[in-house]
């Protein structure tokens, strides 16, 4: 197999085709710590492009709990078995502090889903990313059980012969997910038909359908099961980022003039969790450097938004804010040993950082790049650090803007200041 | 008498069965971070409490569940009182109609 070098894991690696790059890259952010699972963007997606028949089980966009859910049933700690199989104990990752290297992370020093598929010599030899292919049951029921503690709470008698049943107390948290359009993608590497590509003007990728003869091979390589089978029409899809959306060219969307419009689940999101944009990319596969770009910013310069299992080696273009309140080692297992130093950031974040994470949803157009004009110290808040520590946050009446594509400024946020409510009893204490 | 469905052994191929496991943590920690969170996008405590009522956001209505309403009002407020809530205005430039299909 050919090298390639993965940013991610800042190394080179083995991957089935020669390293060849688009201009420009399709990525988002999600933060994970404002979602509170109202599920918009599923049915946003879902109402959009699977509501057909031979697309019920099929969710382009879905948000599971963890650590108790996924969709598929288990598709992480299945894939994370594998690959402990194939390298017990080597699953892990190095130095983090070496100037000398470009690893942004951390080194990963275990097996991709490709070397690990080299090092089991699977056959044939369409399978060339380690990988399994979900049972039907294991799409049905998503979030069926995920987590019981919401709805009303039924107690045992409540109605005749019924019990009461268990709920979670410990934490959970959760996983907004779409394909991650990969720069090294595992569906793509698998195809026998090559009927999976990626566009060369904005990395999304696609399943050309006429191609297609729905082998699966493209569902059982993608390790986070994003390439979903259809029955009706034996061909494998997938998410297509809304491309006519990302291009412009979608005549229900708000821009006329062509300037590209956020996704489907990102413009529909309630608790305005998710940004995307696109990033320049250069001929070695690097992102340009783009310090005014808010994607650029959050996740090469500032580095809080984070891959999902970089270790599994496709250089996923999708990012998390981490979770604040989630013990480390879960999330570091999930987003590499970047976590604490996220984390850290984000806690407490300074008056830039603070002034970017309010353009999230502020317009649905997409940002290509920010400003922000400072203003003077408005106040001072406690906030909880990871440890459980307070610590003290100074707020600035600075305001971020945001332009489209053209350059045109599309949306603009002032922070004003911070307000307390006073108690009721103390409502009349001047 | 048959046997009591609660007590069956879980079927191999049953979609409905658990496949993960719970892990410690700090469901208090959780609600602290989510109204934090929203407060810096100018949720107030009502808004917030709202936010914790409603069944269909599965996060803070599972937490309310678990601390029940009225801690769960206690708990919001003391971080509130603690962080305050941040004012902010948004401007999308022009203004966005948000169902363009219908019109302006």
């Amino acid at each position: 197999m050919p090298d390639v070098y993965n940013w991610q894991l800042g190394r080179r690696m083995s991957y089935p085709f020669e390293e060849r790059h688009p201009d420009r890259q399709f990525a988002f952010v999600f933060n994970i710590n404002r979602c509170i699972a109202c599920q918009t963007c599923s049915m946003a997606c879902k109402s959009t492009w699977t509501w057909s028949r031979g697309q019920e089980f099929m969710w382009w966009n879905n948000v599971e709990t963890k650590p108790y859910g996924g969709y598929p049933h288990g598709w992480d700690s299945k894939l994370l078995a594998m690959l402990e199989d194939v390298n017990p104990g080597g699953q892990t990752w190095g130095y983090q502090d070496d100037k000398e290297h470009e690893w942004p992370y951390g080194s990963f020093e275990g097996l991709t889903i490709f070397e690990a598929a080299e090092r089991r010599r699977l056959e044939p030899q369409s399978s060339r990313a380690l990988g399994y292919l979900p049972s039907e049951a294991e799409w049905r029921a998503p979030n069926m059980h995920e987590e019981v503690a919401h709805g009303p709470v039924k107690k045992q008698g409540d109605r005749p012969g019924s019990v009461e049943l268990p709920e979670h107390r410990v934490w959970y948290f959760y996983l907004q997910r779409i394909c991650n359009h990969c720069t090294y993608p595992g569906c793509l590497s698998a195809c026998p038909r090559q009927a999976i590509y990626k566009r060369p003007e904005d990395g999304v990728v696609l399943i050309d359908q006429s191609r297609c003869r729905g082998y699966r091979k493209c569902v059982e390589a993608c390790p986070y099961k994003k390439s979903m089978y259809r029955p009706t029409t034996r061909t494998s899809e997938k998410c297509i980022a809304c491309y006519p959306r990302l291009e412009g060219r979608d005549q229900a969307a708000i821009t006329p003039d062509g300037t590209p419009v956020e996704t489907r689940c990102m413009s529909a999101c309630v608790g305005k969790i998710r940004m995307q944009g696109l990033v320049k990319i250069d001929a070695e596969g690097k992102w340009q450097k783009e310090s005014e770009h808010p994607l650029y910013y959050l996740i090469r310069e500032r580095k809080i938004a984070l891959p999902l299992y970089p270790q599994f080696g496709t250089e996923p273009n999708g990012f998390y804010i981490p979770p604040r309140w989630v013990p480390r080692k879960y999330l570091e297992q999930m987003f590499g040993p970047g976590v604490k130093d996220a984390i850290e950031q984000y806690s407490c974040p300074d008056r830039e950082l603070l002034a970017v994470l309010q353009l999230f949803r502020a317009t649905q157009r997409v940002l290509f790049r920010f400003e922000v004009e400072k203003g003077p110290k408005v106040g001072e808040v406690e906030v909880t650090m990871p440890d459980g520590r307070k610590k003290t946050q100074v707020i600035f009446n600075d305001t971020a803007r945001g332009f489209d594509a053209k350059g045109e400024e599309v949306a603009r946020v002032t922070i004003e200041e911070p307000t307390w409510t006073l108690p009721a009893e103390h409502l009349n204490s001047i | 008498m048959s046997e009591h469905p609660k007590d069956r052994p879980a079927e191999p191929e049953d979609p409905f069965k658990m496949f993960a496991g719970g892990v410690e943590g700090d469901p208090g920690l959780m609600l602290d971070c989510l109204v934090e969170e929203y407060s810096r996008m100018g949720y107030d405590a009502d808004d917030l409490i709202a936010l914790f009522d409603n069944p269909e956001f599965l996060a803070t209505h599972g937490l309310r569940n678990l601390f029940g309403p009225e801690e769960t009002r206690e708990r919001v407020q003391a971080v509130l009182a603690r962080c305050g809530v941040l004012r902010v205005t948004v401007t999308a430039l022009p203004p966005e109609n948000p169902f363009p299909c219908h019109g302006s």
